[in-house]
């Protein structure tokens, strides 16, 4: 399996190498300029040159100094991220790098050309993800202008064009063995930089196809995930239509159902009284009439509550204030209300349950406790809880039959995982735990 | 940027400041010094006390109007080590800024680069290149391009033995002799005498001396090829056989001229001043009247052989513009040149200088006995100063064909090789 970490272990081979190839090109001229200088040989050496040549120590330290700013131009190309998303950079910092490979070049007096092969290495690497690697036409076009390059460059050829100092005419001042030796050497550090560079190559198309693979099979997965997500979202949604539902069944319940029921008692009290006593049965429809009227008050409250974005105009602890204050105008009750969950931004299934669940014990205050004082507390308890604690100065009962609002609060508090409990000793409590994000509550 | 980063960059800019102002302190050194490349000894291979004379005589002309240059040469080195030597320093890539060009190696650092063409130099100050002897001037020519001034000469005289020509009843011979005269004359000495005790002229007077008497060009301007057979050379090679069939193949050495044998002997003006002249007329022991004229020739044809010793700028010089000061101090100051001609034995290369008076004194101080050099006499045979081929190997190639050629004149079929030699010559510089 090709990882891109050996890729970039053997650019940096590489890089050593040509650093090497450098310095050994540079040091045959200081040695063999000196070779000839102890032997005497000048004279003949500068015949056989047809040109002044030129100072060994400078093409030394020409050549090294402009490779170590190459070197380090590449570091910095390779340890910035900067490069790797923008493209125009990267280009930029490429050309400098292929500048200072041509001055590292002419420096060493066009006697090696391995550079540029580094150079092209440097562009596969650090453009992988620029260009898709369909894009035939820019790589076949680099491609095509470092064969020129390296074709152009070739000492045998250049040499015909220029005067260059020729290396074989310096080595060929030094005994026969040691400068043969010497050219081996020589053609072996290009060759083998060749072959490191075709080496990268072929690992580098290894790669990328392992990469098109890796693509493939994570594009498949992606699919089956999306799937799988359209039928969960499709599930989810019959679910919340479900809970819809549900709710509107219990708040209809809730209102319409106690309402229709009084009148249902009433309407048959006022039958059997209607030959009886007209007076009473006045005072009885009236009673309905009282009835009938919270009934569609109850009920214009249920569409509010069902109509949507009610909750989204408000943070939790306005909405809750809001709600509240409208209780209390409709009821002649005292709430108290005391917020401190802060500005936790809770999600919107559990802030519907707090909602509700406030709502419901408020109404069964009302309705079975007949209270006049709620006091609601908000409070953070240090088990990484949330802590709604509803209690009310009501009858309270001693014995909870649970019905359907409380089934309901039960169901809708193990939605969001967490705890209810009741308690009608002492007045009517209604204590909920909620865990925090990330918390479950087993 | 990470810091590791930051860092790494600070440390290189911080290099590559701390290198820049290394860099122009070392050019800014290197500006205010100017490096000479000399030999000891003088160019023309006669004994010299005063080896650095005339040098030093001229730097301190020079420190007057230019007190912040040093001047720095290296003492020591003889003339025949001097090529190597400079090889050595142009391959070091240490070459000075003005070196002094001995006649012979002129073409092959010529043809290597080694000099800064002087011809911008020259027009940007209106230079006058007509003070100079023609032909010394063409010496320092290569393809065009002025790449050296000439700093002093050494012309060829020919010598000859009054006392023997009195007592041979030949006449001497008039300035303007044609080489058919010469012949005669050289024929009429080796007839006059039975013995064969007394001859014409030594064998240093060679072929070459003969193709210049005729003003033959053996060598073509363009390429170098070799003409061996026009109507001109084959005069030349004829004169040189009928010389040499004369004596029989006998070596006429200069030893014979000094015990007073010979008539003529093609002689250096530095040799001749040197051996004419106390202390070293001694050495020679002669006891006969010397006497010099011009080399013979034909009309109009510039036949004395010159050597010209010039000063060129390195192409590499580190200090071009103060090179080409002290340069035109040496070649061209007239009291330098004074002193060149007084300490080295040559003639200078101003005519201005040579028709001096002064120039007068120098050619009559410590002679012995005879004033036959006028500053006249050597002002003609410096404008009769022959210009040589220019190119690479001329060297080489001259002595490959005097090679050639000598053997043919011992074998005596000189005119029968002549095409031989010219195809052989002309096939080797094409490999």
């Amino acid at each position: 399996m090709p990882k891109f970490k050996h890729l970039i272990i053997l650019r940096r081979m590489m890089l050593w190498l040509n650093f090497f190839a450098i310095l050994f090109n540079a040091t045959l001229f200081t040695y063999t300029t000196d070779y000839v200088i102890k032997t005497g040989q000048s004279y003949q050496l500068l015949t056989s040159l047809k040109h002044i040549p030129d100072s060994p120590q400078a093409i030394f330290w020409q050549s090294s100094i402009s490779f170590l700013i190459l070197a380090s131009l590449m570091f910095i190309h390779h340890h910035n991220h900067h490069f790797n998303h923008n493209s125009e950079l990267n280009n930029l910092i490429l050309l400098a790098e292929l500048l200072f490979a041509i001055v590292v070049f002419i420096s060493l007096r066009m006697t090696y050309n391995g550079v540029f092969l580094l150079i092209f290495v440097d562009f596969i690497i650090s453009n992988r993800n620029q260009y898709n690697f369909h894009d035939y036409l820019i790589w076949i076009l680099v491609a095509i202008s470092l064969l020129l390059i390296l074709l152009v460059t070739d000492y045998s050829i250049i040499s015909h064009l220029l005067t260059l100092p020729d290396l074989t005419t310096y080595l060929s001042f030094l005994p026969a063995q040691i400068g043969s030796t010497l050219i081996f050497w020589k053609n072996f550090i290009s060759t083998f930089n060749l072959t490191f560079f075709i080496l990268i190559l072929i690992y580098f198309a290894i790669f990328q196809l392992n990469q098109e693979n890796d693509i493939q099979n994570k594009l498949k997965l992606a699919s089956k995930a999306n799937d799988e997500l359209k039928n969960y979202a499709a599930l989810s949604e019959h679910i919340a239509q479900d809970r819809e539902r549900k709710r509107i069944a219990r708040d209809l319940h809730d209102s319409v159902g106690h309402v229709l029921t009084g009148i249902d008692a009433g309407i048959d009290a006022s039958l059997v009284l209607i030959d009886i006593d007209h007076a009473a049965t006045k005072k009885q429809l009236g009673k309905i009439q009282v009835a009938v009227k919270q009934g569609i008050k109850d009920v214009r409250k249920a569409l509010n509550r069902i109509r949507p974005g009610a909750l989204k105009n408000y943070t939790l602890a306005e909405s809750l204030r809001k709600m509240l204050q409208e209780y209390a105008e409709l009821s002649q009750i005292k709430i108290n209300f005391n917020y401190h969950w802060g500005t936790t931004d809770f999600e919107k299934t559990t802030e519907n349950v707090i909602f509700r669940i406030i709502e419901e014990s408020i109404t069964n205050s009302l309705r079975h406790g007949h209270a006049d004082e709620i006091t609601i507390n908000c409070t953070i308890l240090e088990q990484h809880r949330y802590q709604l604690l509803i209690k009310d100065n009501g009858s309270g009962t001693p014995k909870i039959k649970p019905g359907y609002g409380i089934t309901q609060m039960k169901e809708r508090v193990a939605i969001i995982n967490g705890k209810i409990s009741f308690d009608g000793s002492n007045g009517f409590v209604t204590k909920v735990e909620i865990p925090m994000e990330g918390e479950i509550n087993d | 940027m990470t810091r590791k980063n930051k860092l790494i960059s600070l440390t290189v800019i911080i290099c590559l400041i701390t290198g820049a102002t290394f860099w122009y302190h070392h050019t800014r050194a290197q500006q205010k010094t100017l490096t000479i490349g000399l030999y000891t000894s003088s160019s023309w291979n006669v004994p010299n006390g005063h080896q650095y004379h005339v040098i030093d005589y001229a730097i301190k002309k020079f420190k007057q109007q230019h007190p912040d240059i040093k001047i720095k040469y290296e003492s020591g080195i003889q003339q025949d080590e001097y090529r190597n030597w400079l090889s050595e320093k142009i391959i070091e890539h240490q070459t000075p800024d003005l070196l002094i060009v001995p006649n012979q190696d002129f073409n092959s650092l010529a043809s290597e680069g080694a000099f800064k063409d002087l011809t911008p130099m020259m027009k940007q100050e209106n230079f006058n290149s007509q003070i100079f002897y023609p032909s010394t001037l063409k010496a320092g020519q290569y393809h065009g391009q002025q790449l050296a001034l000439p700093y002093e000469a050494n012309p060829t005289l020919m010598v000859m033995n009054k006392t023997l020509l009195k007592k041979l009843q030949v006449s001497s011979p008039q300035e303007n002799w044609t080489p058919q005269q010469f012949y005669q004359l050289c024929h009429q000495i080796v007839q006059s005498n039975q013995k064969k005790q007394y001859y014409g002229v030594t064998s240093s007077y060679n072929w070459q001396d003969a193709q210049l008497a005729y003003g033959n060009e053996l060598f073509s301007k363009t390429d170098g090829s070799v003409q061996l057979a026009t109507d001109k050379a084959r005069k030349a090679f004829s004169l040189v056989e009928n010389l040499t069939n004369d004596v029989s193949s006998y070596n006429v050495t200069s030893q014979l001229f000094d015990k007073g044998r010979v008539a003529f002997m093609p002689l250096g003006l530095a040799q001749y001043r040197t051996y004419t002249s106390y202390p070293f007329h001694i050495t020679r022991n002669n006891n006969f009247l010397w006497e010099c004229t011009k080399m013979p020739s034909k009309l109009a044809a510039h036949s004395t052989p010159m050597e010209t010793s010039m000063f060129a700028i390195s192409s590499k010089a580190k200090n071009p513009a103060a090179a080409w000061d002290f340069m035109k101090l040496l070649c061209t100051n007239q009291d330098v040149q004074y002193e060149v001609m007084k300490t080295n034995m040559g003639a200078s290369v101003l005519p201005s200088v040579v028709k001096s008076r002064a120039a007068q004194k120098i050619l009559d101080e410590k002679v012995i006995d005879y004033h036959n050099l006028t500053v006249k006499k050597l002002d003609s045979i410096m404008r009769d100063g022959a210009v040589y081929p220019k190119f690479k190997d001329y060297n080489h190639k001259c002595e490959e064909l005097d090679y050639k050629i000598q053997n043919a004149l011992k074998a005596g079929n000189l005119e029968t090789q002549l095409f031989n030699i010219q195809s052989q010559i002309n096939q080797s510089e094409e490999k």
